[in-house]
C-alpha cells in the first residue's frame, strides 16, 4: 500500500509506503510529517566520512586484534560487498521532575537519548546507538544518493510513550525521598530525526563470507563477524583442557593437604573429579570461541 | 536551503549550523556567532597547540611503559584536533536525611573456656543534615557518546587549564574542529542536579550507615559489641539544592588519534592543553596474553585444591571459599586473555 502526499514546502506530490510516518520529499529536501502533512523541522544526519575501502580497514583492523583470528587476515581476506544506510533515529530530550511541596525538583531524570526510528534494524545494531561527538550535518537529500535511505515507521510519540514510565519511576523513587505523594511532571520531547550512516560490509576469507557493520561517520565498528584460524581452534582447546587438568592437581593436593598424609588411597579419584569442577568455568570461556563457526565482536 | 541562511556575521563564511546549536564558532576567522542570543555569555576556550599531536602522541608512547616495547612497531593513521563543548555546574547539595534501621552486632565472648560468636539486633534511628560541594562537566552535545570525553573532562576539572574569551584568540594558531553548543545551561544545570543527587545519595547512606553502626554499638547493653550489618527499614534522603551556578560555555581542544600496530587498529585520546593521554586503548601483547592464561591455570589449581578439601570434609567452609576464589579468578582470567584491547582511562 502507497500513499500520496504533497509537500507542504514545494508542492510537489509523491508517495510513500503506508508504514512510513515520517517522509522526506525527494523533489526539495523537506522532511514532512505524514499523518498532518506539516513540515519537520528538525532534520539532519550524519555525514558519512569513510569511504567503503576506509570501512574495511577499519572493520579488519580490530577483527586483527581478535586472539581468534588469523594472522594472514589482512592480506587473505578480501571485500565482497559494502552497502552504505541511512538508519534514522529520534534524539530525544528527556525531562522528568517529582515535585514536592518544598522541593519542586524532588526527583529530576534529566538527559538526551537516541532511539532507532525503526522496527527492523540492521544486525548488530543497538537502539540506543549514541552519536559521536561531531559530523552531524543539515540533511541533505542529495547525499543519500549515495546509501540506502530507511525511512522511519515508528512514530515519536509511541517510542516516548515506551520510555516514559522508565524514567518517571526513577524520579518519583528520588522524590519519594523527600515526601509521600510526589507529583510527577514529564517534558519530556520529542526532538527531531537524525539520519545516521552505517556501513554494512561483507568479506571473504578462505570461500566463506563474513559480515561486520561500521559507523561511516567515525568509523567505529559496530559489530563484526570474522574467521577463526585452526591454529587459534587448538590453542584454545588444549587451553581449555589445561584448565581442567589444572583443577584435577588442585584437587588430589587439596585432598592430600586436607589428609595431612601423602598415602595413595582411594579418595583420590573422587578429589580428583571435584577438583576438575573448579576448571569448568573457565573452560567454557575458551571452548565457547575455540568450537564457534565464526567468531563474532560486538562493540 | 536552511543551511545556506547563516553566514559569519563577520566575515560572510557559511556557518556549520543546526536548528539547535546555540553558538556557532566559525571556523574562518573564530568569530563566535550567537543563534540563541538569551544564552549569549562570552565563550571561553582553552587554547591548544594545533600540530602538536604527534608529538604529544610520541610522548605518550615513550612515557607509557606497556607502550614503550611496542614503539617501533606503531604506525600513526590519522590525527584529528577537535574542540568540544561544556558547561561547568557546581552545585551545594543537601540533605536532611533520616531513617530507621536494624543492625547486626556481633561480639566474640569467652565462656567456661570456649570461645563463641554472639549475635544481636538494635533497631536504631538516624537523622542529621550531609551537604555536599559538586563540581560537574556537562557536554554540551546531545545523545552524544561519552566513553572518550568522559575521561577527558575529568582531566580538565583535576588540572583546570587557563581559559580565555574566544575574542581574544589567535584564530590562526587554534584551528581545529569547532563543535558548537547545542544545549542550554539550563538543562545542564538539570543534568548536572541529575548526576550530583545520585552522588549526594551515595555519600549521605554511606554516612547513614556508620552513624547506625555507631548507635547500635552504644546502644547495646554490654562491652565488646561490633556493628556488622546494617539492613534500613525506612529511609528518606531528599537532596535539595542550596545554591548552583553554571560557567559559559568553554571549548577544550583533544587530539583523537588512531594508530595500528601490526596491522591492529586502535584509538588514543590525548588532551590538547598539555599533551595528558585520557583514554588510550592498548594491544594485548602474546607476552600479557600468556600472563593472564597463567592466571586461568592458577584459579583452576587454586579452586580444585579448595574442592579437594571439600571432598574430604575437614574443612568446608575454607575449601568453599577457595574454590570460589579459585574458579572465579580462571574465568576471569580467561575473559582477560581473550580480550582484544586493553583500555586505560585518566580516573
Amino acid at each position: 500500500m502507497a500513499r500520496e502526499i504533497q509537500c507542504p514546502y514545494c508542492g510537489a506530490r509523491f508517495t510513500v509506503p503506508e508504514t512510513v510516518s515520517i517522509a522526506v520529499c525527494p523533489y526539495c529536501g523537506t522532511t514532512v510529517r505524514v499523518e498532518t502533512g506539516e513540515r519537520l523541522a528538525e532534520h539532519y544526519m550524519y555525514d558519512a566520512r569513510l569511504d567503503v575501502n576506509s570501512a574495511y580497514r577499519r572493520a579488519i583492523g580490530v577483527a586483527l586484534r581478535q586472539f581468534a583470528a588469523p594472522e594472514d587476515l589482512e592480506s587473505g581476506a578480501s571485500i565482497a560487498r559494502g552497502l552504505l544506510h541511512y538508519v534514522p533515529l529520534y534524539l530525544f530530550h528527556i525531562r522528568v521532575t517529582a515535585s514536592c511541596p518544598d522541593n519542586p525538583e524532588a526527583g529530576i531524570e534529566e538527559r538526551y537519548i537516541s532511539v532507532l526510528a525503526t522496527s527492523t534494524s540492521l544486525r548488530g545494531l543497538s537502539r540506543y546507538y549514541p552519536f559521536p561527538t561531531r559530523g552531524r550535518r543539515y540533511f541533505e537529500p542529495a547525499k543519500l544518493e549515495m546509501g540506502k535511505y530507511h525511512q522511519p515507521d515508528v512514530k515519536p510519540e509511541e517510542i516516548l510513550k515506551r520510555l516514559a514510565p522508565a524514567y518517571a519511576g526513577r524520579a518519583l523513587m528520588e522524590a519519594y525521598n523527600d515526601c509521600d505523594e510526589p507529583k510527577v511532571r514529564d517534558e519530556s520531547r520529542w526532538e527531531g530525526l537524525v539520519h545516521y550512516p552505517f556501513w554494512e560490509l561483507a568479506y571473504t576469507y578462505n570461500g566463506r563470507e563474513y559480515y561486520a557493520l561500521v559507523d561511516a561517520t567515525d568509523g567505529t565498528v559496530v559489530y563484526l563477524e570474522y574467521p577463526i584460524a585452526g591454529k587459534k581452534r587448538g590453542a584454545l582447546v588444549a587451553g581449555a583442557i589445561a584448565s581442567l587438568a589444572a583443577g584435577l592437581v588442585g584437587g588430589i593436593l587439596g585432598g592430600h593437604y586436607a589428609m595431612a598424609s601423602l598415602a595413595i588411597t582411594p579418595g583420590h579419584a573422587a578429589w580428583a573429579a571435584a577438583g576438575i569442577v573448579s576448571g569448568v568455568p573457565a573452560a567454557y570461556r575458551l571452548l565457547r570461541l575455540g568450537t564457534a563457526p565464526r567468531g563474532t565482536y560486538t562493540i | 536551503m536552511a543551511a545556506e541562511a547563516y553566514r559569519c556575521e563577520r566575515c560572510g563564511a557559511p556557518l556549520d549550523v543546526t536548528p539547535e546549536t546555540i553558538v556557532a564558532v566559525c571556523k574562518y576567522c573564530g568569530h563566535p556567532n550567537w543563534i540563541d542570543k538569551s544564552a549569549a555569555h562570552t565563550v571561553m576556550i582553552v587554547p591548544g597547540s594545533y600540530g602538536r599531536g604527534r608529538e604529544y602522541f610520541e610522548r605518550y608512547l615513550e612515557k607509557d611503559w606497556d607502550m614503550r616495547g611496542l614503539r617501533g612497531k606503531i604506525r600513526i593513521k590519522s590525527i584529528d584536533m577537535v574542540y568540544v563543548p561544556f558547561y561547568t555546574a557546581w552545585l551545594s547539595l543537601q540533605s536532611r536525611y533520616y531513617g530507621v534501621a536494624e543492625v547486626t552486632l556481633e561480639r566474640i565472648v569467652t565462656r567456661d573456656k570456649e570461645t563463641y560468636t554472639e549475635t544481636r539486633t538494635e533497631t536504631v534511628t538516624v537523622s542529621g543534615v550531609h551537604e555536599i560541594d559538586d563540581v560537574e562537566a556537562i557536554l554540551a552535545r546531545r545523545a552524544a557518546e561519552r566513553t572518550h570525553i568522559d575521561p577527558l573532562l575529568s582531566h580538565y576539572l583535576k588540572t583546570r587549564p587557563k581559559d580565555m574569551p574566544l575574542e581574544k584568540v589567535e584564530w590562526d594558531q587554534v584551528k581545529g574542529e569547532v563543535l558548537a553548543g547545542e544545549i542550554s545551561p539550563r538543562d545542564a544545570l538539570g543534568i548536572a542536579k541529575d548526576r550530583g543527587c545520585e552522588k549526594l545519595h551515595d555519600s549521605t547512606l554511606k554516612r547513614m550507615e556508620s552513624e547506625a553502626k555507631d548507635a547500635a554499638q552504644n546502644q547495646a547493653p554490654g562491652f565488646g559489641w561490633f556493628a556488622v550489618d546494617v539492613s534500613w527499614i525506612s529511609t528518606r534522603i531528599p537532596c535539595k539544592v542550596l545554591k548552583q551556578e553554571v560557567s559559559p560555555l568553554r571549548l577544550i581542544p583533544y587530539y583523537d588519534i588512531v594508530y595500528s600496530y601490526e596491522g591492529k587498529l586502535y584509538r588514543t585520546v590525548i588532551a590538547g592543553w598539555d599533551g595528558e593521554r585520557v583514554y588510550g586503548e592498548e594491544p594485548i601483547t602474546a607476552g600479557r596474553r600468556a600472563l593472564y592464561y597463567t592466571g586461568v591455570l592458577a584459579g583452576s589449581l587454586l579452586g580444585g585444591a579448595g574442592l579437594g578439601v571439600l571432598a574430604v570434609g575437614a574443612n568446608p567452609l575454607g575449601g568453599l571459599a577457595l574454590f570460589a576464589a579459585g574458579a572465579i579468578l580462571s574465568y576471569y582470567s580467561a575473559g582477560k586473555t581473550l580480550a582484544d584491547v586493553r583500555v586505560e582511562t585518566e580516573e
